[in-house]
């Protein structure tokens, strides 16, 4: 239907979405006027009649709701409830809030884990050692320092 | 709220206004259709445009009061317009107004939907499809229908 229009087809548009080409389906429009340009006059009956329907039909006063409609339509419109404001609405710029509150959650859990990942096993060889190093026998310098 | 009503309103009411032929009861629908928009709004979910849902809603509450109409034996008609078409010169505007209003009013429900949201309000085809959960075939359909009968119609009756 895109590029071939036939005047049985065109009149049936007419009759449908009267006299007005742009008031046709979109995909049949170019060639429905195009055919309409070729040959105006084999149509000239049925765009008048559909021409008459159009005046008619566009005559007719808008029709529009009084005022007293509108008040009414309003009135069952929900009606916005005052906002309450919230306690945490006091606390100003969430996003910065959020990020300190996040490092010092990251912080607490990040030392928390540290500490308590070196165990006391671990301490214990690491102080051997150094004190190895400095030529104290641990065993001896603990029972020295108990005594 | 007000940007809601003030947008949609007008076009919900015409549509209601053009297929029920009864101001009062298309005060109604309006409202009727303004109340579900405001439960359904908190829950809404962007499926369809809101513009088609509400239209959509509208349609299906004219189509519900007509069939009530229709089952009720004791129901009174609506007042019957003088769909008359005089010439021009003898018919000043409101009859003919008032004639086509008529002859609207009188279209089966689809095909006054059809005409009224495609050639009476700015919706798109896909729009008005949309609206009436049809193809844009069978949207044309009914558009032609329309029109052919209300145009049979009026010319019976300035004939007569």
């Amino acid at each position: 239907m895109t590029n071939t229009m036939t005047d049985a087809r065109l009149i049936a548009l007419i009759e449908a979405w009267g006299a007005d080409a742009n008031a046709f389906p979109e995909t049949e429009r170019a060639a429905a006027k195009s055919l309409l340009a070729e040959a105006p006059d084999r149509f000239a009956d049925e765009l008048q009649a559909a021409r008459d329907m159009d005046m008619l039909l566009g005559g007719l006063p808008a029709v529009t709701p009084s005022p007293a409609l509108t008040a009414a339509l309003m009135d069952t419109a929900p009606k916005a409830r005052p906002q309450r404001r919230s306690w945490l609405a006091a606390i100003p710029h969430w996003p910065t809030v959020g990020a300190f509150a996040s490092l010092a959650i990251g912080l607490a859990i990040g030392l928390g884990t540290a500490q308590s990942g070196t165990t006391a096993a671990t301490e214990d060889a690491v102080d051997t050692l150094v004190y190895a190093a400095l030529g104290f026998d641990v065993i001896n310098y603990s029972q020295e320092t108990a005594q | 709220m007000s940007a809601l009503v003030n947008r949609y309103s007008p076009g919900v009411l015409a549509l209601a206004t053009r297929i029920l032929a009864d101001r009062a009861e298309a005060e109604d629908v309006t409202q009727e259709t303004f109340i579900r928009a405001w439960k359904a709004l908190p829950t809404w979910e962007p499926r369809a445009k809101f513009s088609t849902w509400l239209h959509r809603v509208v349609l299906n509450l004219c189509y519900d009061r007509l069939r009530k109409r229709r089952e009720s034996t004791m129901a009174e008609l609506p007042e019957q317009v003088d769909m008359a078409l005089r010439p021009d010169d003898a018919l000043d505007q409101s009859e003919r107004v008032g004639a086509v209003e008529g002859a609207i009013a009188a279209l089966p429900e689809r095909q006054a939907a059809a005409l009224t949201l495609c050639a009476l309000q700015d919706h798109s085809q896909a729009d008005a499809a949309e609206i009436m959960e049809i193809s844009v075939e069978a949207l044309e359909s009914l558009l032609a229908r329309a029109r052919r009968t209300l145009r049979t119609v009026l010319m019976e009756r300035s004939e007569a």
